[in-house]
């Protein structure tokens, strides 16, 4: 299991996430105004555990907390929990010393028996807390200031995944939690927690309404990343739903809003060159995968999926979602420079461009002209266009393309009958702990699960020093590259702008607002 | 029985056998399109077995027959269900947006036939003057342009170069009706205007066809004021057939809120169809796709019975 010392003791420099959080200073002003936020939708529920949507975590990040956060580093650091985990019994055994004194926005007062249904209540519902429940023999908590898991084999990932913001490990109210066991938390009033904020009101299609907690008691830590001391800010959070995002804009350009979120990269210049606005270019951004079939069909043959990536083109794919070089970067690795799992294995067979190399390996394989048909949505722009662009590529190698479209929900729900596609673009949001990919779950559709490839997760999963966690992921990425059941297109990043009179807003993926004000 | 009476009790039998076969279709539809809403509210990073869990708990894995006839016995009793997405009974939120769609369409319509019926009545008298030929190329115009354009442009110089209006939304938290209705103003022009187009289009046309009769001709030969002549003479005879478009044209706005409610961020019945339709919210689909036909239905009833009213030649 990984400590807290070991991490420490790594090279890995101050990150960008560090560089871009080092100004925001949380300057609480009773006088402040609501902070109206633009966003791109009304989100579909108000539970980060059952909701794995990027806004419903952006939201409720400003409401609950988590036993650990990511901190400037983007390292698992304490922020419910009281300080490190304590990890015994070769990592079977990992307790997690509890602050006192923190009180829920209705009052009352987090005890251990909290945590410890709040946590039954994420194994059981998160997509992120499946992960930990087969290797789980009990949660327990011994006494008021501490829970313990009792696994039946070490899991390193368990710290990352606990401190994730997206399928949240929230801390609730006993009682809460085991009234929504079986699904969503449904009603405003039962979501409860030790956050900044607490949710005043709901109205659909108009506005989320955060009002500043009046019970809530920051962590003693200073802030780092989203870790440490989330001190509000505002007196209130408006999240109002824009569907339409040139409307979103003029909106901000009006100064009707405050901030925009989830603004199209075209409009970047106009931006820039508005003198009230301040554009914000969040990273580390996530990843354009094109994700494709391995269990049956045309693309269950690998040296087809090989055809594949040497035909893409990533950098004209990149460009053509996202308009500007700004808003991608193009790398093998999965991870940027300063993280632990930045590794160039597999590099040479990344963005290679090579139609003829791409026609060899479809002679190999005995490509009879199947068609290759690729699900996507024309809901999401970004990926549209990179389908279209790798459509290209892939006729110009020899590929007989069809491009099925449909909506969002549509991808959504026929991405899981391996008949009826060899392929569908996708984002990926950006995980800090490799774990929370889910290409690699073999459950994940594209269904990827090799002996090679189970050998080496299952290396990669056990290890419990950070220098073999990275050894053993170098190993994985280069699996993914050799057997390319998913091909990563490139990194992207995403818009969001502010006023120039408000300040605090951090230029990071799922943008906390609990330290952005007015003035 | 009177002719208004036999025609609403025909018309309400038709009425019920149009909202049975709309229920039965959009069920039809929207489970045989794909997705499903705990793929919508699990996110991206769901797999099969985490959405069929979901679907469980949810109660979505009853035969479809079995959803179908349930479906139809609660829509009898006047229950449209439960939204899946918004912890409220399909008939609530309906409710709850229908303020807003209502205001937008009575603010539309009152714009499109305030301005479309004199305009159109102008443009006959004046036919082939100036007057008549420069609002038939701005009727044209203002037809042909999608009502988003409008909405987008309005936006773009009302809102944002002239500061006249909010951009978007129905008004802040708190806000009194007066804010509701001037953040109403540009949806009403958007939506409004290609209809004023078609209003005064049809109202020319019915005017020029009555102007030509020989009851108006005899009018003037009675030497009548010509206010009298074109108001209690011609238009009275025109009025049946801009009735008509007037009932098509409210009908229409209430489809045509659906894109105007996207564009400006209004939380109306359009915007909550929309997203239902995008989040798979079945309840709230099929419950507002049946409330719609029979609004529908009920207007053109009410403008068949202000027919007889305004006609009584048509009572026999």
């Amino acid at each position: 299991m990984i400590t807290r010392r070991s991490l420490l003791a790594s090279t890995a420099g101050a990150t960008a996430l560090g560089a871009r959080l080092a100004s925001v200073r949380a300057a609480p002003d009773p006088a402040s105004g609501p902070l109206n936020i633009a966003v791109i939708f009304d989100p579909p529920g108000l539970d980060p555990t059952v909701n794995a949507v990027d806004l419903v975590s952006t939201i409720t990040e400003n409401v609950f907390d988590t036993l650990y956060a990511y901190d400037a580093n983007w390292q698992p650091a304490p922020l419910l929990a009281a300080g490190p985990a304590a990890i015994a019994d070769g990592g079977r055994t990992v307790t997690i010393p509890l602050r006192q004194g923190v009180p829920f926005s209705d009052g009352t007062m987090m005890s251990s028996a909290d945590v410890v249904a709040s946590l039954r209540r994420w194994l059981k519902l998160s997509s992120r807390g499946q992960l930990v429940a087969p290797i789980l023999d009990a949660i327990e908590a011994p006494a008021a200031d501490k829970v313990v898991f009792r696994l039946k084999s070490p899991y390193p990932a368990l710290m990352g995944l606990l401190a994730f913001n997206s399928g949240t490990a929230i801390v609730m109210p006993k009682a809460k939690a085991e009234a929504a066991m079986d699904g969503p938390i449904a009603r405003i009033e039962d979501i409860v927690g030790t956050g900044p904020y607490r949710i005043a009101e709901r109205r659909p299609a108009q506005f989320i309404l955060l009002d500043r907690s009046e019970h809530f008691v920051p962590s003693p830590m200073p802030p780092s990343g989203y870790a440490g001391a989330r001190t509000p800010a505002s007196s209130q959070l408006s999240f109002i739903p824009v569907p339409n995002v040139n409307t979103r804009l003029q909106g901000l350009i009006s100064g009707q809003y405050d901030a925009g979120m989830g603004l199209s990269t075209d409009n970047y210049g106009q931006i820039e060159h508005t003198p009230s606005l301040v554009p914000v270019i969040t990273k580390p951004g996530g990843w354009l995968f094109l994700v494709m079939n391995t269990k049956q069909g045309l693309t269950a043959n690998p040296l087809i999926r090989q055809a594949v990536q040497a035909a893409l083109d990533n950098e004209a794919i990149m460009l053509a979602a996202m308009g500007s070089p700004q808003f991608y970067e193009l790398g093998a690795s999965l991870y940027p420079g300063w993280s632990p799992y930045h590794s160039d294995a597999g590099a040479a067979l990344f963005n290679r461009k090579d139609p003829a190399e791409a026609k060899k390996l479809l002679a190999q394989a005995n490509y009879k002209g199947e068609p290759f048909r690729i699900l996507t949505s024309q809901q999401y722009d970004y990926i549209y266009k990179a389908a279209l662009v790798a459509m290209q590529n892939l006729q110009a190698a020899g590929f007989k393309v069809d491009l099925v479209l449909m909506d969002w929900a549509s991808v959504m729900s026929r991405r899981f009958d391996p008949a009826i596609w060899e392929g569908f673009v996708t984002f990926h949001a950006f995980v800090p702990e490799p774990m929370l990919i889910t290409i690699l779950s073999p459950a994940y559709p594209g269904w990827w699960d090799t002996p090679d490839k189970r050998q080496a997760l299952q290396v990669f999963s056990t290890a419990t020093s950070q220098e073999v966690r990275s050894q053993a992921w170098s190993k994985l990425q280069n699996l993914l590259m050799e057997e390319a059941p998913t091909i990563q297109l490139g990194e992207y990043f995403e818009l969001l702008a502010h006023q120039k009179t408000v300040s605090g807003v951090p230029a990071v993926p799922l943008t906390p607002f609990w330290a952005a004000h007015k003035g | 029985m009177n002719a208004v009476a036999r025609i609403a009790l025909r018309r309400g039998g038709g009425m019920l056998v149009v909202m049975f076969f709309v229920a039965s279709v959009v069920f039809a539809i929207i489970h045989i399109i794909p997705g499903d809403p705990a793929g919508v509210m699990l996110g991206p990073s769901a797999t099969a077995a985490d959405v069929a869990a979901l679907r469980a708990r949810l109660g979505l894995n009853a035969p479809l027959p079995m959803q179908y006839v349930r479906f139809l016995g609660d829509a009898v009793r006047l229950d449209l269900g439960q939204s899946l997405f918004l912890n409220q009974s399909v008939g609530a939120a309906l409710l709850s947006r229908a303020p807003v769609t209502l205001q937008l369409t009575l603010m539309a319509a009152g714009l499109a036939t305030v301005l479309g019926v004199p305009i159109g009545v102008l443009s006959a008298l004046r036919r082939g003057g100036w007057l008549d030929q420069a609002v038939t190329v701005l009727a044209m115009a203002a037809a042909s342009l999608p009502s988003f354009w409008i909405g987008l442009t309005l936006i773009e110089y009302l809102s944002v170069k002239f500061r006249l209006f909010p951009v978007a939304g129905y008004g802040p938290p708190g806000a009194g009706l007066l804010v509701h209705l001037h953040s109403l103003v540009l949806p009403a022009i958007a939506v409004g205007l290609p209809n004023m187009a078609l209003i005064l289009r049809l109202t020319r046309t019915a005017m020029l066809d009555v102007l030509n009769e020989d009851y108006v001709r005899t009018a003037r030969a009675k030497g009548l004021p010509p206010a009298t002549v074109v108001i209690k003479h011609a238009f009275r005879n025109a009025r049946t057939a801009v009735l008509t478009v007037v009932g098509v044209t409210v009908i229409g706005l209430i489809g045509g809120a659906i894109v105007t409610e996207t564009v400006f961020g209004l939380p109306g019945v359009g915007n909550l169809i929309v997203a239902s339709v995008l989040n798979r919210d079945y309840p709230v689909i099929e419950g507002a796709l049946l409330v719609i036909s029979g609004i529908y239905v009920l207007i053109n009833l009410a403008t068949d019975l202000l027919y007889l009213v305004l006609d009584p030649r048509l009572r026999d």
